[in-house]
């Protein structure tokens, strides 16, 4: 059914070019790299502690040695300041991490209600000045990749990707997240080549095991697999697993798996293979909808272009309405500018009315 | 020397075990307090300087070590939340064990390894011992804003174990702005108490936002919540609602294990 024929459709007229309904509103970043370099944690700070603590000592020390009345009273005064400043210095730094944390959390809670307009600026404003640690650092890096690929500033995204996996080297379940994101980004940014790359990279990753095992491996790695139990250390699997890997994933490798075919089913459908992008989305729609959650919408959209180059319109509109049940229509048109001509062909499924 | 905890952990081991080092890291900061105080006094009112200048060092060593490795058996309590999203639960149960077994000076890390626990017994289905440790939990912090996350566990498990009025009194105690996080947990269990008692215009107030939040969950969790909802909206003779939230859980999971799991849904896809 065209959406013409729709007397609820909330779809501009036929005549009228088609295009998203909704877009976020712009926020200009600038060059990413400028907020890259500003946030990088400064060592201002890091031996301030050592330094308090080293002349407090000193003072102590030579307080209980020394024999001069004058001098005691004095290096007493001077320990009691140094004291009282170590606190306040602690205190003060605790404090800022403390903050640091919960501003984090608040752009991350935003992002994930797509309050973008809020989040960028705040993001912006937290990435201009040293951070307090590193691991709120990368954190907020992948924040800003996240909220830059939203904006659709895939070029910029692919900026702070890289400098998280080149450079910092992030992995585990965050550096599964990081890689599904440069994959993603460096298809809509239409670097066919490298998004090939992008996606074996994470499949030898789920078929190592996914990213619990890459975890484990780090530690390995980084000699933490003495504090482990004996035993365990036979969990990691040395080499792939013989059992298909859709039927193992599970918890954060669920996501990872079903992100890795989402990837895949966009691949397929911006580079023109219609019939493999359908018979991946059939093969791996419980591997969707179980890892994705909502975002199973996306591969809904996808594969109803697929449908729709393939000339079957009945199975396109029926995919289209899926996609639009379960997410906002303007937010698939904004992500994927191949969904963007079925709405002239299609009726979405709106909410009903309150 | 007490005996190491077993593997699995005994919800009520870990109580106890918690208890006698929440004592013993109480009497050790006493005591220690104590020697400062005496050093402080022997210096100033007894003019007794070298033996009160010696206490105090040795006091403020004493705390300093004791800090140290506190802070040292504490260490793997980090690895804990990863190793729980990365569904390692043999890998952490053996941290926390080590953690309630290690000395600790302050009852942090302590209320931290119970709380934990907890969330892995709620990861493992074992809700009777997450209402155990939770209710444990509330027992050193009570207050409403800083509580917030374990309330929502016992909430939770007492839902899952069929307990109203606990799910209810700890539901209305639950207060202030938390985290997405916690409001999320909190809308879904608010939900699932209003239809488990028939609260089908309370369950459906504020359903955009509801149905927002529901999008943000992990599939499973968003369905059931969006079952509800529309089993809500039926009972209400929203059947606009019912059909469209019907629709959306269809596209999200197989009913058949929702129905399985709350009975209560079957009655939607009858329909």
């Amino acid at each position: 059914m065209s959406v013409d024929e729709s007397p609820t459709s909330p779809l501009p007229p036929a005549s009228s070019a088609p295009g998203p309904a909704e877009l976020p509103p712009i926020q200009p970043f600038g060059d990413p790299m400028l907020l890259i370099e500003s946030s990088r944690p400064t060592t201002t700070f890091r031996y301030a502690g050592t330094v308090v603590t080293a002349s407090w000592v000193a003072v102590i020390v030579a307080w209980v040695l020394g024999t001069n009345v004058g001098v005691q009273i004095g290096l007493q005064a001077v320990a009691w300041i140094l004291t009282i400043s170590g606190w306040v210095l602690a205190w003060s730094l605790n404090a800022a991490r403390r903050a640091e944390a919960a501003e984090l959390v608040a752009i991350e809670d935003l992002i994930a209600l797509k309050r973008y307009d809020q989040a960028g600026p705040r993001l912006h404003w937290l990435l201009l000045r040293p951070m307090r640690t590193h691991e709120g650092r990368l954190r907020a890096l992948l924040l800003l990749a996240t909220l830059l690929s939203r904006m659709m500033h895939y070029d910029d995204a692919l900026v702070v990707y890289n400098e998280l996996i080149d450079t910092e080297r992030v992995g585990g379940p965050g550096g599964a997240m990081v890689k599904l994101g440069r994959a993603m980004a460096l298809l809509h940014a239409d670097h066919l080549y490298d998004a090939d790359r992008a996606i074996n990279e994470l499949r030898r990753l789920i078929d190592r095991g996914g990213a619990g095992a890459e975890l484990r491996q780090m530690e390995i790695e980084a000699g933490l697999e003495e504090e482990l139990p004996d035993g365990l250390d036979s969990e990691l699997p040395t080499e792939p697993s013989l059992q298909p890997i859709d039927t193992v994933a599970s918890g954060i490798d669920a996501m990872t798996l079903a992100g890795l075919r989402l990837v895949e089913l966009y691949r397929d459908v911006k580079t023109g293979h219609t019939a493999e992008a359908m018979e991946l989305f059939h093969t791996h729609r419980d591997t969707l909808r179980r890892g994705l959650g909502h975002r199973v919408a996306e591969a809904h959209a996808l594969v109803a272009v697929a449908y729709d180059r393939a000339n079957r319109p009945a199975d396109a509109a029926r995919a289209f309405a899926d996609a639009t049940a379960l997410q906002p229509m303007p937010e698939l048109l904004n992500r994927y500018v191949e969904v963007r001509p079925l709405i002239a062909k299609y009726a979405p499924t709106p909410a009903p009315a309150l | 020397m007490m005996a190491a905890l077993p593997i699995p952990i005994p919800a009520d081991r870990a109580v106890a075990r918690a208890r006698v080092a929440i004592l013993i890291g109480t009497l050790v900061r006493a005591v220690i307090l104590c020697g400062i105080v005496a050093g402080l006094a022997m210096v100033t009112a007894l003019k007794l300087d070298f033996a009160g200048t010696v206490t105090l060092l040795a006091s403020v060593t004493l705390w300093l070590m004791l800090t140290i490795r506190t802070a040292r058996n504490q260490q793997g309590l980090r690895r804990v939340g990863l190793l729980l999203e990365t569904r390692r639960y043999d890998e952490a149960e053996q941290v926390l064990a080590e953690t309630l077994d290690g000395f600790s000076m302050f009852r942090a890390p302590v209320l931290q390894a119970l709380h934990h626990l907890a969330g892995l017994r709620r990861a493992q289905q074992k809700f009777d011992q997450t209402r155990v440790l939770s209710a444990e939990l509330l027992r050193y912090d009570s207050r409403p804003q800083s509580s917030r996350a374990v309330r929502l566990l016992l909430a939770e498990s007492a839902l899952e174990l069929d307990d109203l009025h606990t799910a209810h009194a700890t539901l209305t105690q639950i207060a202030g702005e938390g985290t997405l996080r916690e409001t999320m947990k909190l809308t879904e269990l608010q939900i699932d108490y209003c239809v488990r008692v028939g609260a089908w215009p309370q369950a459906l107030e504020n359903l955009p936002w509801k149905i927002e939040l529901a999008e943000l969950l992990p599939a499973e969790s968003a369905a059931q919540v969006q079952a509800m909802l529309a089993l809500a909206a039926l009972k209400l003779q929203r059947h606009d609602w019912a059909q469209w939230l019907r629709r959306r859980v269809e596209l999200l999971v197989d009913p058949n294990p929702l129905i399985e799991r709350r009975p209560i849904l079957r009655e939607l896809f009858l329909q």
